[in-house]
């Protein structure tokens, strides 16, 4: 458990990195398949991972399910 | 004809509300828990639906795509994005210790838990103070929404002032009949009515528009500055500190706090807590990127004119009857939160107050608090107030400030009422220094992160310095990640001294 409490504080550390407006992006400029902004694409990926850590967060706090 | 319509949708609305109101009522409602509290009885799709929608106000059908048309994508990641994680990680790590204490002990408000945690009458009655300040902005903020948008539906047939009676009336119906169960319930309506809303509108203006690929080439071509994240309103330290002020707040916000309380069991708990970061996307996405087209498409919208984007494209550019479901979506928005915020203060009013009343007596206790607090913010709404916006905002970091107080009587067993009265009143009172008008650096990024900093500091500086609860009180609060048993034992509500 509490091996899992310092993954989840680790990769909720690094998500808060890659959520910064520090640099301005080149590929700003750039549709991913030629169709939706690249900036919205990250933030739904970065959305997506952030479930995961939610995911283990609830491990590592609350304990496995029972289900 | 399109009058018509938009009178017809609108009606059909309202009556789902009241029929949604009275079927809740019937389903029986003899205790104060079962009425404040839906006897906690909420699984994963009510529980979601409701926490969603209580969430969820105007602000995401108006006023982001309104933001988004002048900052352009970076919006997204701004107010969803960040949302989307520390919120729900903030019902993880605090929710559920308030969830599991809350349902061991019978309690019901914040006041109610923190006042008995440090045994302190001053802290409940301070708690009790201060989110009534920072929530009834919100509620007359909500009825003005509501005029504003029937007088809209309308054409300004109705008027502004006969709007707002009619919402509030429609609201305090549902509510004081159906109680938590109730509004829930109409929750689940209105949340899936402009959540289903917004995708059709989302992928019926972009075929207008002609596509994806074809708005994306007209992007980069005539505003590129829309996909950059170089906006004033995303500088990096407001940027860095953004979550403070909405997504760690929502937490703090007394009807979210209710809600999260009514959950059956850790189940639907974790499993509202795994749903939501999908439901932010699907409502902040496809609105961010409304925002941005409709900057394409109806250019030249200055500063608060934008706010009207969505509306304008929906009309431009899609049937008249979704039009009218459009604009029903927005009233839903408005009175998702509206329903949530008038029932949380009448359960204060009654819990933390008038819990000497007999048990069977305070649902109709309850019900006379609806209808008067409604009544009461309704008369202030008709006078439009508009330094009422202004409070709203400071509203949202004051929020914040409540959050240092659930982490020590949640996690610190050495915190004292002390500590924390002197805490909570030097960031409080610092905040509002700062809203009118005191100068102190804040270094580029929101004031309430320096607040917040100095609340927590004089929290620790006072309870190290004074005597923590005795051994039993604290043990109350202990292991507050433990297993909780399936049932539990409702208890009669009490303040601290009564």
């Amino acid at each position: 458990m509490r091996r899992t409490r310092l993954v989840t504080i680790a990769a909720t550390t690094i998500l808060f990195i890659l959520h910064n407006n520090w640099w301005s992006w080149q590929p700003d400029l750039t549709m991913v398949f030629g169709k939706i902004p690249v900036d919205i694409v990250y933030r739904v990926l970065w959305v997506v991972a952030g479930t995961g850590v939610l995911w283990l967060a609830i491990r590592a706090w609350w304990g496995p399910s029972n289900e | 004809m399109s009058s018509l319509i938009l009178f017809t949708v609108f009606a059909i609305y309202l009556l789902v509300l009241i029929l949604i109101g009275i079927a809740s009522y019937r389903t029986g409602v003899s205790t104060a828990e079962d009425y404040f509290m839906a006897g906690r009885s909420f699984g994963c799709v009510v529980l979601f639906m409701s926490l969603f929608g209580t969430n969820v106000t105007a602000f995401a059908l108006i006023g982001m795509p309104g933001i988004s048309y002048h900052a352009g994508i970076g919006t997204f990641g701004f107010f969803g994005a960040i949302a989307a994680f520390v919120t729900p990680m903030s019902f993880i790590l605090l929710g559920y210790p308030i969830w599991n204490i809350g349902r061991r002990h019978g309690y019901m408000t914040p006041s109610q838990m923190f006042g008995d945690r440090w045994q302190s009458k001053g802290i409940a009655y301070l708690l009790f103070v201060l989110l009534l300040l920072y929530t009834v902005p919100y509620l007359i903020i909500g009825l003005m929404g509501g005029g504003i948008a029937i007088e809209a539906i309308s054409k300004g047939l109705v008027p502004y002032a006969m709007g707002a009676a009619f919402v509030t009336g429609v609201t305090v119906i549902y509510t004081s009949l159906g109680g938590m169960r109730g509004t829930a319930w109409t929750n689940v309506f209105q949340a899936t009515l402009f959540l289903v809303f917004l995708l059709i509108a989302f992928f019926g203006i972009s075929a207008k528009l002609g596509g994806f690929e074809a708005i994306g080439q007209r992007l980069i071509a005539e505003a590129p500055q829309l996909l950059g994240k170089q906006h004033p309103r995303l500088a990096p330290g407001i940027w860095a500190t953004g979550f403070l002020v909405g997504p760690l707040s929502v937490i703090a916000f007394p009807h979210i706090f209710l809600r999260l309380m009514t959950a059956r069991d850790s189940s639907a708990l974790r499993r509202t807590i795994l749903m939501y970061p999908l439901g932010l996307v699907l409502l902040y996405v496809p609105i961010t990127l409304i925002g941005v087209w409709g900057a394409l498409d109806i250019p030249g919208l200055i500063g608060k004119e934008s706010d009207k984007i969505l509306p304008l494209l929906v009309e431009k550019h899609l049937p008249i009857w979704l039009s009218a479901v459009g604009l029903t979506a927005i009233l839903a928005a408005v009175m998702s939160s509206l329903d949530g915020q008038i029932l949380t203060i009448s359960t204060m009013l009654t819990v933390d107050i008038f819990a000497h009343q007999r048990q069977k007596a305070l649902p109709i206790v309850g019900r006379i608090g609806v209808i008067t607090i409604a009544a009461l913010c309704l008369s202030v709404a008709l006078l439009r107030p508009a330094g009422i916006f202004d409070i709203s905002v400071y509203a949202f970091s004051g929020y914040t400030l409540i959050v240092p107080v659930m982490v020590a009587g949640l996690f610190w067993r050495k915190s004292t009422a002390a500590g924390i009265l002197s805490g909570t009143v030097a960031g409080h009172g610092l905040l509002a220094l700062y809203y009118i008008g005191l100068e102190f650096p804040s270094f580029g990024m929101f004031p309430v992160f320096g607040c917040l900093v100095v609340e927590a500091f004089v929290i620790y500086l006072v309870s190290i310095r004074t005597s923590p609860p005795s051994p039993q009180t604290i043990e109350k609060f202990d292991n507050p990640f433990g297993k909780s048993s399936s049932k539990h034992r409702p208890t009669h509500p009490k303040l601290v001294g009564h």
